[in-house]
């Protein structure tokens, strides 16, 4: 089918009756598109990651996290269950994998205080504790073990950000510390299903632990019984629970010799997913919807992709904010470079598929602003595993 | 593989111009307070002035703004609250004694300095006491004595100033006085102001009368 004369067809088609199975899959398609706008959400309090996914695979936030059409591995689980019915063969990965992420300031800190420490110059002063104050720590690690095959998977998986930010002015005008840490662990199945050669439909459910904290540390707290006062916050903010997080996917492929073309789309938190303890923020649900084209030789492949995510604004973010673009060259599935936007903050990353050993390593950034490009930190990224493909 | 190289060479090109920058970020809504506590912590304290003031045009009963206006005016006068704890726990032992050792942990009290206190205490004044945060409180305490102590380090450092006292730089510096020891605090600023307050309160005489005694050339206050 020439895709260029697609949409003349649309209304009422006249087409041979091995087309007439594909043009009802491609309505198919679009009618859980339109049907998953319309899917009911209750509004709540916001949690820290907000329109994000649960999840990302590292190599997908350095190719601009846009993994709605095409996700790395274990990235299947949260970014599109659909996925893996579009690939080849049964098995697809068997696999072991932990990465651990660094704030680019933290890691200039920790570099200077070495300097001094090797220098024997290194003293706890005034200087020092501003440095400390002025310097957002961030760091952050996954770990998720699992396996996926063309019908679906089953992992387990945890993932923590942690961020300290000193301010010398606060929101206030006086100095502040901001700590936030967000965490999930738990389980991942999924189920996903092709129809037809061009649809693909997926499933998935994530029984996951969650917590989170979000606490300003202002001067006036270190004062006194401050350090006593300023634990107790920070457990009294500390909010974990269960929650079953449910997701829908659906992929819509059209391929050719060289050049494929995706549409995709998602809900996640499918009517919102709730905790046990009622104080956890729900998540909402999002619907989210990617574009991705795919040149291809028979061995390689770049792979441009465009998400937004939560299109309906169930949290409020501008489109600024839910936007990731990006592109990653596959290069016989061995070596694998990725750069891209990430919320509109390049990013950059490669994996190197050593057929036992994986590797991946790249920088993204985060934004801590409440809108695209206030506050921007850069993130670096070191990832190892183990696969069996 | 040509189009394959090209169409790699022109993402290639495009994600270079970007040279780190978000790319998005001239579409994206502004946060005027959220931009200004960055130009804060980037010692860009004018802008910051200018976008808190738009934010107060706006929402004037935006309590957390005026509150960080009022540090960017204090930062322009050269104090900060960072910069006056730290400069505190060296008070003590500089051995500096007396109403001239605690005007050594400020800035020279020339006319721009006196001016820009004065709108800090001003935009803190003007949130009322219900609505002071434990943060707020703290801050009207330490600016409030910091522009007492400002006052004075002028007057002892122009002695034909105080000679001259006007009615109303008495009456001004007598005022912020009882503002600070009225706001009370810990740091030796608002101690030192709370007791120089209290002084003043029980010295007989006019405003001017009581700042000249308490500053005048003969009283061990002075000293330092």
């Amino acid at each position: 089918m020439n895709l260029a004369d697609g949409p003349k067809t649309l209304p009422f088609p006249v087409l041979p009756e091995n087309e007439q199975w594909k043009f009802f899959l491609q309505k198919f398609s679009f009618a859980i598109f339109v049907a998953s706008l319309c899917v009911p959400f209750k509004t709540s309090a916001d949690p820290i990651r907000k329109s994000a996914p649960l999840y990302e695979n590292p190599f997908d936030l350095s190719a601009g996290g846009a993994s709605l059409t095409r996700a790395t591995q274990e990235g299947v689980f949260f970014s599109n269950p659909s996925l893996p019915a579009l690939g080849k063969g049964f098995l697809r990965w068997i696999y072991g994998r932990t990465a651990i992420h660094f704030g680019a300031d933290a890691i200039d800190l920790g570099r200077e205080i070495y300097k001094k420490k090797t220098a024997g110059s290194l003293k706890v002063d005034s200087s020092m504790i501003e440095s400390l104050l002025k310097t957002p720590i961030h760091v952050g690690n996954d770990t998720t073990l699992g396996f996926i095959s063309a019908y679906g998977g089953l992992a387990i998986f945890e993932t923590v950000r942690s961020d300290i930010e000193g301010r010398q002015f606060g929101s206030q005008g006086l100095p502040e510390v901001r700590t936030r840490a967000e965490a999930a662990a738990g389980l991942a199945a999924m189920a996903s299903m092709p129809v037809g050669d061009i649809l693909a439909l997926g499933v998935s459910l994530k029984p996951a632990y969650a917590a989170e904290t979000f606490e300003n540390i202002t001067l006036s707290d270190f004062s006194g019984s401050g350090a006593k006062q300023m634990l107790s916050d920070i457990k009294k903010n500390t909010q974990y629970g269960l929650g079953i997080s449910a997701s829908i996917g659906s992929t819509v492929q059209f391929r050719t010799q060289n050049f494929d073309l995706r549409f995709a789309t998602t809900v996640d938190d499918l009517g919102q997913t709730k905790f046990s303890d009622p104080a956890v923020s729900p998540w909402k649900q999002t619907i989210n919807a990617g574009i991705g084209i795919i040149p291809h030789t028979s061995r390689s492949a770049i792979h441009c992709a465009y998400d937004l995510r939560d299109i309906r604004r169930a949290y409020g973010e501008h489109w600024t904010r839910r936007s990731r673009v990006g592109c990653k060259l596959l290069l016989s599935s061995r070596l694998g470079f990725g750069a891209g936007y990430y919320q509109g903050w390049p990013s950059y990353g490669i994996v190197l598929n050593l057929t036992l050993l994986r590797l991946e390593a790249g920088s993204y950034t985060r934004e801590f602003g409440s809108e695209a490009g206030t506050r921007g930190r850069r993130v670096y990224f070191l990832a190892t595993g183990a696969e069996m493909p | 593989m040509k189009t394959f190289i090209q169409l790699l060479s022109g993402i290639l090109l495009l994600y270079a111009t970007a040279c780190g920058r978000n790319v998005v970020e001239t579409y994206a809504p502004a946060n005027d307070q959220e931009k200004a506590e960055l130009d804060m912590e980037a010692s860009r304290y004018e802008a910051a002035s200018e976008k808190l003031l738009k934010v107060l045009s706006e929402t004037p009963e935006n309590y957390n703004a005026r509150s960080l206006l009022a540090a960017a005016y204090a930062a322009r006068a050269g104090i900060t609250t960072l910069s006056l704890i730290k400069n505190a726990t060296s008070l003590g032992s500089s051995g500096a004694t007396g109403l001239r050792g605690y005007t050594t942990i400020l800035p020279t009290a020339t006319s721009d300095v006196l001016a820009f206190m004065e709108l800090a205490c001003d935009a803190m004044a003007k949130i009322p006491v219900e609505d002071r945060t434990t943060e707020m409180k703290l801050q009207y305490g330490l600016f409030f004595s910091s522009y007492a102590f400002l006052q004075i380090k002028y007057f002892l450092d122009n002695p034909t100033a105080l000679a001259s006292l006007s009615v109303n730089d008495a009456l001004k510096l007598v005022e912020t006085l009882a503002k600070a020891s009225e706001a009370g605090g810990s740091s030796p600023l608002s101690k030192a102001a709370e007791t120089l307050s209290t002084t003043l309160a029980s010295t007989p005489g006019s405003n001017v009368d009581k700042v000249k005694a308490a500053l005048g050339p003969s009283t061990p206050a002075s000293g330092g």
